[in-house]
Order: structure tokens, then C-alpha cells, then sequence
């Protein structure tokens, strides 16, 4: 990118001085020294930039920031013209993460999407063009996630397909689509501005038997029509256009129910009107559009903090960073093997590996953990994390999309997505539905121009507007996608699809001890050798070994290490040739010699308490005393409280074990367990019948959590867990001034949550799918006229929009629970 | 009657003027980030509080 947005440093402009008294043109502070020019870039799709040569922004911040999103409106500009080309750019790809085949994932928004059929249309007409692409369709948050290989289907080719069928999509940046929220807000404001005159103007036309002169109620109906002029041509275009491209593609569904009731309406009301009539339904029309207008908007606005929320944790790393040489560089251009510098306070932007002497890092996004970690020369670090203290200068190893940050974000991002296994069967359905509803109001029509042929119209219009399916369609994935949002709000991440449906069923909870239930206190480490071996060796070789481990007992030795790091002589060299057996410990070479460090009963020893660390010259013991992690009393007793069953499953030995289960009040224990035994216990409660779910960190819980029916890992679990999670809680947000850890209490929130998704899930169908079922027939009876069908109709998508955001609210978990306000914390993130 | 004639014309008169009203509120931004107008106040930079007095003394 920065060839074609090169700035004119060498060339004569920079002799030119920037033009005082204009500002920077992409953040409008004034122009300083440091000021650069902006080329333009030979580009046709520039050509609004080109016909403005002079281009001047502050800083070389501005000018990363104005590349991108200049590369960004190139995409968005296209899709006006009919050329797609612009979308095959390379550095709009450079953009995009890729994935282990070499497939670039790309993010477009597209606002037109609405419902499952159009999911369907879109991978239907996806599909037709390049059928190796994979795709996947986020109907309430109105994103579709690609997976393509540019070199066999260019983007443009997609992006035509998508256009072709009325989906105008753009790729995905952070800022949100200002101009079409605006847009929303001014149609519902005419729309409900209009609607309550158009009922004043039609009130004197209600009073039956009125005195009104005959001239008087023509006046008035005259005015409601006026007044409904700007709902129908300016806040009910949306209906319409929606309702084309549905009839185009043969496939009439909700907007065509919708419009079809407006024009009808409409068309009824000007014959009337015409023919001195005075039952004219203006007033219903703009009641009817006002109120769909605010269910949707309503709709959207809470879609659009779910997105948010997802969109939350790509925005963590800056993209920005600064090369070791202190030149500043956009993230994008940079390379693996760069080498990076960050201050105290600055986010790391990549994964890399620490080539300064030491820092501390907090990675509290990452693993959890809100105290910083110390770091030495050659330790892995990781996008994300922020540096506390020290210089951190690190080499890239890993870049955007690869980085683990931007992994767990799209796991996230891929589960939330609503993605039904019958897309298309359900919009075959919806299809059905809208023609069985045209069927029935014709037949309704016919019926009562045989009965009672002046009120046809209105009986049939009322028939349109109730058997309207909106509030049916927004009933699940509306309500799923807030349960997502609010569980993302708390930092608890679903990594699978279905999570949330499985979280329901959950009726027992497995724990992992060491690093869930319990962390391990190096301030009270006891150390006992034997042999030739000192303590500080013994120290020295235990850390070589279990540096970059993930074990809570490598930490803690690592950390105990770190303290008394200075009273030592470091060892030059890192283990070599290092061996993890899980369950039982790790093996390595340190300085020729072979060591072997884990639990007691790998050597033997059965009685013995802590770790063992044994080789040619000796062997030492070391013993941690350990604190329950804040919270566990309080987990423990909400998942109780829930009529959940409690068990701790471990590794560790039989005293830790009841120990730490005496002090939270668990009676179902098992100690001593290797991976496999985790294992079968766990299958053993699935074969029973039972739903069991596994909290976990480690390598010895990974196929533990493989196999359970819910399986958690806390954010600081390695990323073996990971890769069997299906819930990831990540760090709490930060509680006032506590800084503690990960926040176990959680989890009985998170299962309290997932059921009252379900139970608002359930109602809201229930509600739709009742209140169509019970409105058709009366309407077709003639007991609801066509301005309480819309009122009705309205209501109902209302009601289930409401119901739907009485997730974000925190009354399923108290206040103490919650701590600082939500959206204060989330703005402290 | 004529009480109509003449409230009515105000009446879409407002309307209009209302509607003009709304449509430059949310042009010029008043309604973008509905959510968040009660955080905003704490993301200002802290005012100095010694700033009113000061002009309220130069004012004398």
C-alpha cells in the first residue's frame, strides 16, 4: 500500500510547505512540522483525490490512517458503478487474514440482509459463480464471513454475484455505517411525525353520523393523503426496494407482504377518495409503516451493539506500531521477522518473540490475567497484551490474522453467527408462507365481494397486514444474537455455534483444581534437595525447563524463579530436547545432563506433596502452599444453588485435593487422575444420561474437555484447551480497583444467562407464531380493521424486540456480581 | 370554520419545521451514538476548576 499512497518526500513537492491555514485532512488538527504530503495515486478509482492534488495530513499516523481508509472507500465506491474491479486491489487483500490454506477471510456487511431466505439467496448466488468458496451468512448482524482463493475466484466475481441480486456489500472496517443509521433514524421520525397527523386529519371522518358537511370530510380526507404522501415515498422506500429484489428473484417473502398491504392501501384509498369516498385508510398506512419502521430500527440498534461486541476484540490491537529504529509503520506493512518496539503503556501488535532483556507484560485480553508477567529475553509474546514496565522490543512472528488474538476472534465471531442447518429449507418455507397468505387474503377478497362487497377491501387489507411473519422472524436470531452480545459484554466468549443451546442442558459441573480452583503462592515455597544439588540450581534447572510451559506449577516455579533471579547465576542455555508427558511431567536436557520434573508419583514417591525434580545429580522437592482463586467459593455455591452437581476432577495429590474440596464444600472428588481417567470420567457421566460440564486449563484436561458436553477454559489455559473449548472466559472486566485474575463466579451467570436466552427464545416464538395463528382468521372474519392490524402487527415485532433486550439487563445476576457498571467497564477495556 | 382554515396551514407549517429540525439534529451527529451520551461526560478531559473563577475575577 505505501507504494501507491506514497508520500512526496524526495520529489520537489516536498520543497512546498504545507498551506497554513489548512488542516490535516484526515483528523483536521492543524498542519505542523511534521506534516506530509499526500500523492495521488494513479488510480482510476481515485479520481476525486487526483482532481485535488495537494493533499496535506499532520503526521504519519494520519497518513496509515487515510491509506486505509481510502483503500476501504474504493471498495465501497464500486459497487455503484458496474465495474467490481476495484475489489481485486492487492492491498485490500493485504488487509484480510488467511487462512492455513492460503484462503484470505474477509468480513462484508451487507445491510439489505434481513432474514434466512436471504442467507440462502446469497450462498445460492455465491455459489453459482465460484462453488469452492465458503461462506457463511450472519443474518442479525448482517455479515457475510468469506473464505475464497483470489487466484481461482477474484472478489470482484463475488462481489458482481452479491450486486446482481440486490446485496450491495462493503468490506468491514471498524467505523460503523453512519449514513444508513441516519438514514433509519429520519424515515422513523416522518414516518411517526406523519402517522399522528395523518389520525388527526382523519378523526372528524370517525365520528359516525357526523354533522360534518360532505365538503368538509372531503377537506380532511384530502389532508390525510397529503400527509401520508411523505411516509409512502420517503420512509416506506425500504419496503419497497426490498420487496423488487425478492420479486426478481421470484422469492416474495416479508417485504412483499408488507408492500404489497401499502399499495393496496393505498390504491383503495385514492379510488375512494376520488369517488368522493370518504373510508380512506391513509391514517392505517402510516400507522402501519411507522410502526414496522420502529421494530426494525429498534431491530438494528441492538444489532449494532452486538456487533460491537464482536467486533470488540479485533479492535484491541492498534494499527499502528513503531519499528525498533523509531520510525512509525502501519501495521499492515509489516513483515515477520520485524523487529518492533513498544513503550511502557502500548499494546503489542503482533506475536512475537522478546529480544530485549526483560519487561512485564499484562495480557489481560489474552489469558486472563490482569498482573502483569515478567518476560525475559526469548519468551513468546503475544498481540494484545500491554507492557507494563520495562523495554519491550520484540521480532514478529506472527501477523493479524494468525496472531492468537485475531484466532480467538474469529472462533468467536464464527459462533456467533447465525448460521441454521436448513437455511434453505427454511427459506423454502417462508416462500410457502407469503404465497398461502396471498392465496388466503384473495380468497378472503373473493368471499366478502360475494357478502359484502364494500368491505372487501378493508377485510382483505387487514388479512395482509396481520398474517404479517415479522415478529416470527426476529424472533430466534434476534434473541440469540443479544444472548452472544451480553455473554461477550462479560468477557465469556462461545467459540461453537450451537454453545449456547448445549449450555442449557448442562447438568453437572466438572472442575479442574490446580490453575481453576486453586493458584499455586510462591511466596511460601519450600524447597528440599538432596544429592549434589542446590536449591538455586535446582531453581535454575526447574525453570529452564518449564520456561513457556503452560502448567500452573511451571509458572509458579518460572515466577519463583524470577524473584530470586538475581542472586543467581543464569544458565546460558535453554533446555533442549524437551519431552511433555501429560499427567505426569516434562523431561528435557539442561547442561548435558538429563532432568525430569513433575508429580511425585512418576518417581514413585506416593506420600509426597509438590514437584519433583530429579537427574544424574540429585534430586530436589519443592512445595507450594495454594489460595483458592477469588470467586471459587462463590461459583461453587451459585452453580449449587442452581441444582447442579459439583465435582472436582485432578491431577493432584489426595490431600491438596480435599483440601481445597473441604473449603469449598465439595463432596464428589477424585484425585491422583491422569488425562485418560479425566476422560472416562467424563464419558462415564455422558454414557449415564448426564450432561456434564468441564472447567479446565491445561494439557492434562485437554481430551477431558474434548469430551465433555460443554467444555470451558479460563483465559489463561494453554492453547491445547483452546482448541477443545467451547466457552472461553477471558478476563473479567476489570472490577473497580480489583485486579484479580479470572473471575470464577462467572460461570454460574453464564449458564443463569444461556437459559433465560432460551426461555425469551421460546417465548417469542411462541408469541409470534400464536399471534398469527389467532389473527389470520379473525382478521379474514372481519373483527380487526386495518388500523389495529398494523397497530397489532407493530406491536408484536415490538414486543418481541423488547423481550429479546431484556438480556442486556442485569437482574439475573446481582449487582455485587456485576461490580462497576457495564457499559463504564467496557469503555475502561 | 375559519379557525380551521388557518390552524390547519400552521399545523403542516410545524410539521415541517419540525421535520427540518430533526433531519439537521441527526446531519450534524446528535444522534450517532445513542448508547454512549451518558459516558461521554467522563471521557473529557477533566475541566480546570480554577478556569470559571479566574474569568468571573477578570469579568469584576
Amino acid at each position: 500500500m505505501d507504494a501507491e499512497f506514497a508520500t512526496h518526500t524526495a520529489d520537489a513537492d516536498a520543497a512546498i510547505a504545507p498551506p497554513a491555514a489548512q488542516p490535516c485532512a484526515h483528523c483536521g488538527e492543524r498542519l505542523g512540522a511534521n506534516s506530509v504530503a499526500f500523492s495521488a495515486p494513479e488510480n482510476r478509482a481515485l479520481d476525486v483525490l487526483a482532481a485535488t492534488p495537494k493533499i496535506w495530513v499532520c503526521c504519519v499516523g494520519c497518513r496509515a490512517a487515510m491509506a486505509f481508509s481510502l483503500s476501504l472507500e474504493i471498495a465501497n465506491a464500486a459497487p455503484t458503478a458496474e465495474d467490481f474491479s476495484a475489489w481485486d486491489q492487492a492491498h485490500l487483500l493485504a488487509e484480510c487474514p488467511r487462512d492455513t490454506q492460503g484462503r484470505y477471510l474477509l468480513c462484508l456487511a451487507i445491510e439489505t440482509i434481513h432474514c434466512p431466505n436471504c442467507a440462502w439467496l446469497i450462498e445460492a448466488s455465491v455459489q453459482r459463480v465460484a462453488p469452492d468458496v465458503e461462506l457463511s451468512v450472519d443474518v442479525p448482524l448482517r455479515l457475510v464471513h468469506l473464505q475464497f482463493d483470489p487466484q481461482r475466484q477474484p472478489l470482484s466475481h463475488i462481489i458482481a454475484a452479491l450486486a446482481a441480486n440486490g446485496y450491495a456489500a462493503r468490506a468491514v472496517s471498524d467505523s460503523r455505517d453512519l449514513s444508513a443509521q441516519r438514514q433509519s433514524l429520519k424515515q422513523l421520525f416522518v414516518a411517526g411525525f406523519c402517522a399522528v397527523q395523518a389520525m388527526m386529519f382523519a378523526e372528524p371522518l370517525y365520528w359516525s353520523g357526523s354533522d360534518l358537511p360532505p365538503q368538509t370530510a372531503q377537506f380532511f380526507a384530502w389532508l390525510s393523503a397529503l400527509i401520508t404522501v411523505p411516509v409512502v415515498s420517503y420512509s416506506a422506500t425500504r419496503f419497497f426496494r426490498g420487496a423488487l429484489t425478492e420479486l426478481r428473484l421470484r422469492r416474495p417473502g416479508m417485504d412483499t407482504l408488507i408492500s404489497l398491504s401499502i399499495t393496496l392501501a393505498l390504491l383503495g384509498s385514492c379510488i375512494g377518495l376520488l369517488l368522493g369516498n370518504t373510508a380512506v385508510y391513509f391514517d392505517a398506512i402510516a400507522m402501519f409503516v411507522f410502526a414496522l419502521l420502529l421494530g426494525r430500527t429498534l431491530e438494528s440498534m441492538l444489532m449494532a451493539r452486538a456487533r460491537a461486541a464482536a467486533m470488540r476484540l479485533r479492535g484491541t490491537v492498534p494499527s499502528l506500531a513503531t519499528l525498533e529504529n523509531g520510525a512509525s509503520c502501519a501495521v499492515h506493512d509489516l513483515k515477520i521477522g520485524d523487529c518492533l518496539r513498544a513503550a511502557v503503556g502500548e499494546i503489542l501488535v503482533a506475536d512475537g518473540i522478546l529480544q530485549s532483556a526483560q519487561c512485564s507484560l499484562s495480557a489481560a485480553m489474552l489469558d486472563g490475567e490482569f498482573a502483569p508477567k515478567p518476560r525475559i529475553q526469548g519468551d513468546q509474546v503475544y498481540a494484545g497484551s500491554s507492557v507494563r514496565s520495562g523495554e519491550c522490543v520484540y521480532r514478529v512472528q506472527a501477523l493479524g490474522a494468525d496472531t492468537q488474538i485475531a484466532q480467538i476472534a474469529r472462533l468467536s465471531n464464527r459462533a456467533a453467527a447465525y448460521r441454521a442447518p436448513n437455511a434453505a429449507q427454511q427459506a423454502q418455507m417462508a416462500t410457502r408462507f407469503t404465497l398461502f397468505v396471498l392465496l388466503f387474503a384473495l380468497a378472503t377478497a373473493a368471499f366478502w365481494c360475494w357478502l359484502a362487497p364494500e368491505r372487501a377491501l378493508s377485510i382483505t387489507l387487514s388479512v395482509l397486514t396481520v398474517a404479517c411473519p415479522c415478529a416470527l422472524g426476529l424472533a430466534l436470531p434476534l434473541t440469540r444474537a443479544v444472548a452472544h452480545a451480553r455473554l461477550q459484554r462479560m468477557g465469556v466468549i462461545l467459540l461453537k455455534p450451537d454453545v449456547l443451546e448445549r449450555l442449557n442442558r448442562v447438568d453437572c459441573v466438572l472442575l479442574d483444581k490446580t490453575g481453576t480452583l486453586t493458584a499455586l503462592e510462591i511466596e511460601h515455597m519450600r524447597v528440599s534437595t538432596s544429592g549434589a544439588l542446590s536449591v538455586a540450581e535446582a531453581l535454575v534447572i526447574a525453570e529452564k525447563l518449564e520456561r513457556g510451559q503452560s502448567h500452573p506449577w511451571g509458572q509458579a516455579l518460572c515466577s519463583a524463579y524470577s524473584q530470586q533471579a538475581q542472586s543467581t547465576a543464569p544458565l546460558a542455555a535453554p533446555a533442549s530436547e524437551i519431552d511433555l508427558h501429560p499427567g505426569l511431567g516434562i523431561c528435557g536436557m539442561v547442561a548435558q545432563q538429563r532432568w525430569r520434573l513433575g508429580a511425585p508419583h512418576w518417581f514413585g514417591l506416593a506420600d509426597a506433596d509438590g514437584v519433583v525434580l530429579d537427574g544424574p545429580s540429585g534430586r530436589a522437592v519443592f512445595t507450594l502452599s495454594e489460595r483458592l482463586q477469588p470467586g471459587a467459593e462463590l461459583c461453587v455455591a451459585g452453580l449449587r444453588a442452581q441444582g447442579l452437581g459439583v465435582a472436582i476432577l485432578s491431577g493432584d495429590s489426595r490431600a491438596r485435593v480435599e483440601n481445597a474440596a473441604a473449603r469449598l464444600g465439595i463432596t464428589e472428588l477424585s484425585y491422583r487422575q491422569s488425562p485418560e481417567q479425566k476422560r472416562a470420567a467424563v464419558q462415564a457421566l455422558s454414557s449415564a444420561g448426564r450432561y456434564p460440564m468441564m472447567l479446565g486449563d491445561g494439557v492434562n484436561d485437554a481430551i477431558a474437555l474434548a469430551s465433555a458436553h460443554v467444555a470451558v477454559s479460563l483465559g489463561a489455559a494453554s492453547a491445547l484447551a483452546h482448541a477443545h473449548a467451547d466457552v472461553l472466559m477471558l478476563a473479567a472486566p476489570s472490577h473497580g480497583n480489583r485486579s484479580d485474575g479470572t473471575d470464577l463466579q462467572r460461570l454460574p451467570q453464564v449458564l443463569a444467562i444461556a437459559r433465560r436466552a432460551s426461555r425469551i427464545a421460546r417465548q417469542n416464538v411462541y408469541w409470534a407464531q400464536g399471534y398469527n395463528l389467532a389473527a389470520i382468521p379473525l382478521a379474514a372474519m372481519g373483527f380487526i380493521g386495518p388500523g389495529w392490524a398494523a397497530l397489532g402487527m407493530g406491536l408484536s415485532s415490538l414486543l418481541v424486540t423488547l423481550n429479546a433486550a431484556r438480556l442486556w439487563r442485569d437482574d439475573s445476576v446481582t449487582r455485587s456480581d456485576m461490580g462497576a457498571p457495564a457499559e463504564l467497564v467496557e469503555r475502561a477495556a | 370554520m375559519n379557525a380551521m382554515l388557518l390552524l390547519i396551514p400552521i399545523s403542516l407549517l410545524l410539521i415541517a419545521l419540525a421535520i427540518a429540525a430533526f433531519f439537521w439534529a441527526v446531519d450534524h451527529s446528535q444522534f450517532d451514538a445513542l448508547d454512549r451520551a451518558s459516558l461521554e461526560p467522563l471521557d473529557r478531559p477533566e475541566p480546570d476548576p480554577l478556569e470559571p473563577l479566574a474569568k468571573r475575577e477578570s469579568d469584576d
